[in-house]
């Protein structure tokens, strides 16, 4: 009796762990999800606006200065993401980390420069979140 | 069957359910959004990075002639 209720504690704390562990995974996958794919969107549509004429050179070289400050930021983010389920990492320190705030603010001001609503929508939940 | 055999029974069903919960949950097909694995992350940031390569081009500010 005493063996199986070991067995059966070691498998409660072995699914509890292995919920919690796949839970943060999926926090902090869905919002690096969010943010790198809302940024790549912003740089399509920005690339097509200006393509259009909907947005003019002066504008397109501004915003393209703020997105190659942006870029390896980004970059950066989507390598920390894909080790994030090899490592012991919570989900505030990826949230809270200076590249993905920092990211997190360049793309906004990018969508902000551009006018796509769109993408501010689906960032905003994210900054207010990490800001509480 | 006496009182603490029943007792047990249901002292064991207590300890076992919330374990057969957990492991329904866990097993149980989910949204691909919802329970990333390491492959679905890498081929997210694969294809994140292979755009960001081709838009870096779209994005290269021209050097001034003057």
């Amino acid at each position: 009796m005493k063996r199986k209720l070991t067995v059966l504690l070691l498998l409660v704390l072995l699914v509890g762990c292995g919920s919690s562990h796949q839970q943060r995974v999926n926090v902090i996958s869905n919002s690096a999800d969010v943010l790198l794919t809302s940024y790549q969107t912003a740089e399509l549509a920005i690339v097509a606006a200006h393509d259009s004429g909907a947005i003019n050179d002066e504008l397109f070289a501004k915003i393209a200065a703020k997105r190659n400050q942006v870029s390896p930021i980004m970059r950066r983010i989507a390598v920390a993401w894909q080790q994030v389920p090899r490592v012991d990492s919570s989900v505030e320190a990826f949230l809270l980390s200076p590249d993905f705030q920092a990211g997190l603010v360049l793309v906004i001001e990018i969508a902000e420069l551009a006018g796509l609503d769109d993408v501010l929508d689906n960032l905003r939940p994210i900054k207010e979140a990490t800001e509480q | 069957m006496s009182v603490a055999t029943i007792l047990a029974v249901l002292q064991l069903f207590k300890t076992v359910s919330p374990v057969i919960v957990s492991l329904i949950d866990f097993f149980k097909t989910r949204d691909p959004n919802e329970n990333w694995t390491q492959e679905m992350i890498d081929a997210k940031v694969a294809a994140f990075l292979d755009a960001e390569d081709e838009l870096d081009a779209e994005f290269a500010v021209e050097p001034d002639e003057d």
